[in-house]
């Protein structure tokens, strides 16, 4: 039977440019759920944490243990080598940049601060969110797919309790350590690039670090850390109970962890410095 | 069967009307979120302790929905609910914990956790709800695997290496290691072949008896639903058309109603499959 429905008329600029604010409002209404449930989730986890034993709802110290070995000591090997380039790499930068005003002893200075204040949150923040987070993400998405997760409520075990709340106290430990852990790393891959080049001993370069470090400044980076491990672990776990439908879904939502997590990082670095920088 | 061939009914067809009701609801509405159109459409039903309960109904007839109403995993738009005499719509936080102890579900899928063994997932509620010692759980996860037929060296293998029939009996397993006094499950034969379909129908009758429990399934089987069910609901477009056992369905049941009973597709059901 031939289509009796009328042609469609090219929507006019008024009726798309409508369209593309209703889009936009159910866009922004959206984001704004998105935060909302993200808040409502650190709240209940910090409940759990604080009375969930009180209410037959304890937080398994295996399952924060089990999280701590997935995203802590199985990253260590990725996360010393990264450390290590970045810092070889800043050395590098610095000797040549800093050659121009004859000044390449000053590299040490540079490597210390730059890895300790900012690169070695950043990049334990981006390897987290791209291991960590998309796991995290993957693991409830597919449990939401195949009804682990209502499984979980009618057995009377609050997910929240039992998946959020390991995930987010093993991040939010051990993202700080790992970036401790970066820290000295960076700055051996510092030292072992300015003896070959500028001839200086490891203790000259590690007396000089410490002269120039404070512990402040590696406080700043670790407090960072910590605040990019809450994102990670919270955009993670909003991601994954959003899922709905089949796999194609997961994969979704993992890219969106990923993405939505180092842009999260990323800003915050931002507002954090502004912050401390005015204060 | 008998000797003469004549199919005996397995369990007792008419339940006795001085039973406790164990499930009450009373015009259940319920609307999936955007949608105006209910879902389920000022559902009534009760049902009664040690009876087993089959719902059932096209597709897209509201079963599934008001199965997760009564495992109260969805909120109701409005109506009441009421299981093992609590009341869904005014239950705390604490009361609703102790109720789902006294609740068993199996899912469809099974929902068992493929990250643990079998014998991890049975062990699951008991570790979160009971003071046990690890030889007790051990002993009670043997006996449960021996209720559904298990061997016990199931205990130690992953749900992905279980066959279908395998995976639907740990399921239930798993449902009933608290000992509930309701059992809910989701289309508990669905994608087996007849003889494991069957053997799941076996054992939901031998459950019911061996634990005294009432039993909810949801299921599109009709040969399943015919065989365990003391009465059938049958839903459609989110109404219940009719209650009662095989028997009052097949005598005083409307055409649709002897349609479902057959498997006859309504004729829009059949367009939307072409």
């Amino acid at each position: 039977m031939a289509d009796q429905s009328p042609p469609q008329a090219m929507p006019t600029l008024v009726e798309q440019i409508g369209r593309a604010t209703v889009r936009m409002v159910a866009g922004c209404s959206g984001t704004v759920t998105e935060i909302g449930y993200a808040t409502v989730l650190l709240l209940q986890s910090l409940y759990f944490l604080l009375f969930g034993r009180f209410r037959n709802q304890p937080v398994r110290a295996s399952s924060v243990v089990d999280q701590m070995l997935e995203i802590g000591i199985r990253a260590l090997p990725i996360a010393t080598t990264l450390s290590l380039i970045i810092g070889i790499t800043l050395a590098m930068q610095g000797i040549d940049l800093l050659k121009t005003f004859g000044a390449q002893s000053q590299v040490v200075l540079a490597v210390a601060l730059s890895v300790t204040r900012e690169f070695a949150p950043l990049i334990m923040g981006i390897l987290v969110a791209g291991r960590s987070g998309s796991a995290l993400t993957a693991r409830i998405g597919t449990m939401v797919i195949s009804q682990e997760i209502d499984a979980l409520r009618v057995m009377g075990i609050n997910p929240v309790r039992y998946l959020v709340v390991p995930a987010l106290v093993a991040m939010v430990t051990l993202v700080p350590l790992m970036t401790f852990w970066a820290d000295v790393v960076g700055m051996f891959g510092g030292a072992l690039y300015t003896q070959l080049e500028l001839g200086m001993s490891f203790q000259a370069y590690a007396d000089k670090s410490l002269e120039v470090l404070t512990v402040g400044h590696v406080m700043h980076g670790i407090a960072k850390s910590a605040i990019f491990a809450a994102l990670i672990a919270v955009t993670a776990v909003v991601n994954g109970f959003a899922v709905s439908g089949g796999a194609e879904q997961v994969g979704r939502a993992t890219t969106r962890t990923v993405v939505v997590s180092i842009a999260g990082i990323i800003i915050t670095d931002m507002l954090f410095i502004f912050v401390l920088t005015r204060s | 069967m008998t000797e003469s061939g004549v199919p005996q009914p397995l369990i007792e067809p008419t339940p006795a009307p001085d039973r406790a009701p164990v499930i009450e609801v009373e015009d259940l509405v319920t609307h999936f979120p955007g949608n105006l159109e209910p879902t389920l459409k000022g559902v009534n039903l009760t049902v009664l302790d040690n009876e087993i309960v089959c719902i059932m109904g096209g597709s897209g007839s509201g079963k599934s929905t008001l199965l997760r109403q009564i495992m109260a995993l969805d909120r109701p738009t409005s109506g009441r609910l009421r299981i093992l005499g609590k009341d869904l719509t005014n239950l705390g936080q604490r009361e609703m914990y102790e109720l789902r102890k006294s609740v068993g579900v199996a899912f469809q899928g099974g929902a068992m956790f493929n990250s643990m063994t079998v014998g991890e997932n049975l062990r699951l509620p008991l570790r979160e709800h009971a003071r046990l010692a690890e030889e007790q759980m051990e002993i009670m996860t043997r006996m449960k695997l021996a209720m559904v037929n298990l061997d016990a060296r199931t205990a130690d293998k992953l749900p992905s290496e279980l066959s279908g029939g395998m995976l639907k009996r740990a399921a239930l397993a798993r449902s009933i290691m608290m000992d509930p006094k309701l059992l809910l499950c989701d289309e508990p034969s669905a994608g087996l072949d007849p003889a494991v379909s069957a053997a799941i129908d076996d054992l939901i009758l031998r459950l019911r008896e061996a634990m005294s429990m009432t039993v909810v399934v949801v299921t599109h089987e009709r040969t399943s639903a015919f065989k365990i069910a003391d009465r059938i609901i049958m839903l459609d477009k989110g109404e219940i058309l009719m209650t009662g056992t095989l028997e009052e369905l097949r005598a005083r049941g409307s055409q649709r109603v002897q349609d479902l009973l057959e498997g006859v597709p309504e004729e829009a059901e059949l367009a939307s499959w072409i």
